[in-house]
């Protein structure tokens, strides 16, 4: 889910640039609010899951890979502001260290993968936390975030046909439209890289919690 | 250091040496294709996607790390990334502290 450079108009993410700054700005200052020394363990962790879970990319049907993107685990446990900033911080290590997403187009991937991905989990989980079982809960907020992340993507992408041409009419920037990207970025992200973004929150907040109680409980003794 | 880091931290180096199997699959995500491809899927390569650099040449493009096998790759780059997050984290608690 990682625009490269390229692929995108100037127009495409300039605009993404601007709406991007004012949100990370905002979400540095509560980042900077919640982190300290008790804190800094787990959201330093949960930063460096969000790293490492993209690297495990998942071969799908079609020949294509994807994998999750950890931003729901951080939106549940410390809230959307501070998941999105820190995840925004990984896409940006991604980008400039290792080529993965482009520089120009930070913006949009940081607005898709970190700031929908972590509002879109974080309503979800509290729509649905203590209402239904809470393991169902954790994994539909994460399916949701990186689904909703990957209409964002989708939809950048599929805009693009409409934004330039060459002058024998061929698209300057991606090549397929929304008819093309929909179902191929949102579908398999719905079927397949959602999944794994759920079972990975399952899993992730629920080990957390363990820790949580257990320390707790030995705090006790 | 408190049992729970410890925890944290025995979870992420499992985490990493986990990682070799997360790069086993060649193929890109879907769209993030090489200029090529584009020729193979779309029959031309759109000029901006062709001609485009990037701003800043990545140091360790693809997390492989040139001379070195993609499992000692794989590993190494989640290091230095969970590295990196790590200590962008640990300047900002620092600049924090300082402030308040």
């Amino acid at each position: 889910m990682h625009i490269p450079d390229g692929f995108v108009s100037p127009s495409t993410y300039i605009v993404s640039t601007v709406v991007a700054i004012p949100l990370l700005s905002i979400a540095l200052k509560k980042t900077k609010e919640a982190i300290n020394d008790e804190s800094f363990a787990l959201l330093s962790s949960l930063t460096a899951f969000s790293f490492i879970v993209m690297m495990f990319n998942i071969p799908i049907p079609g020949g294509t890979t994807g994998h999750a993107i950890g931003t729901a685990t951080l939106s549940i446990l410390f809230g959307p502001w501070i998941a999105a900033f820190c995840v925004s911080l990984t896409l940006f290590i991604q980008a400039i260290v290792f080529g993965d997403g482009g520089i120009t187009v930070f913006g949009i991937n940081s607005l898709a993968m970190g700031f929908t991905a972590a509002f879109s989990s974080h309503f979800a989980y509290k729509i649905l936390g203590g209402k239904i079982n809470n393991q169902v809960a954790l994994f539909v907020s994460g399916w949701i975030g990186i689904v909703l992340a990957s209409v964002i993507v989708a939809v950048v992408l599929g805009i693009q046909p409409l934004l330039g041409v060459d002058e024998s009419g061929k698209p300057i920037y991606f090549p397929f439209g929304l008819n093309v990207t929909i179902p191929a970025i949102v579908g398999s992200h719905i079927l397949f890289f959602g999944i794994a973004e759920g079972i990975a929150t399952m899993l992730v907040v629920g080990f957390i919690e363990k820790i949580k109680a257990k320390s707790k409980q030995e705090a006790l003794v | 250091m408190k049992k729970s880091t410890k925890f944290l931290i025995i979870f992420m180096i499992i985490l990493i040496a986990l990682t070799p199997f997360g790069s086993l699959s060649s193929g890109s995500a879907w769209g993030e294709w090489e200029p090529e491809k584009f020729k193979e899927i779309a029959g031309f390569i759109p000029k901006s996607i062709q001609y485009t650099k990037p701003i800043v040449e990545a140091m360790i493009p693809d997390y492989q790390i040139k001379g070195i096998g993609s499992t000692a790759s794989a590993i190494t780059s989640a290091t230095i990334g969970a590295l990196l997050t790590l200590a962008v984290l640990f300047g900002l608690k620092q600049m924090t502290k300082r402030e308040r």
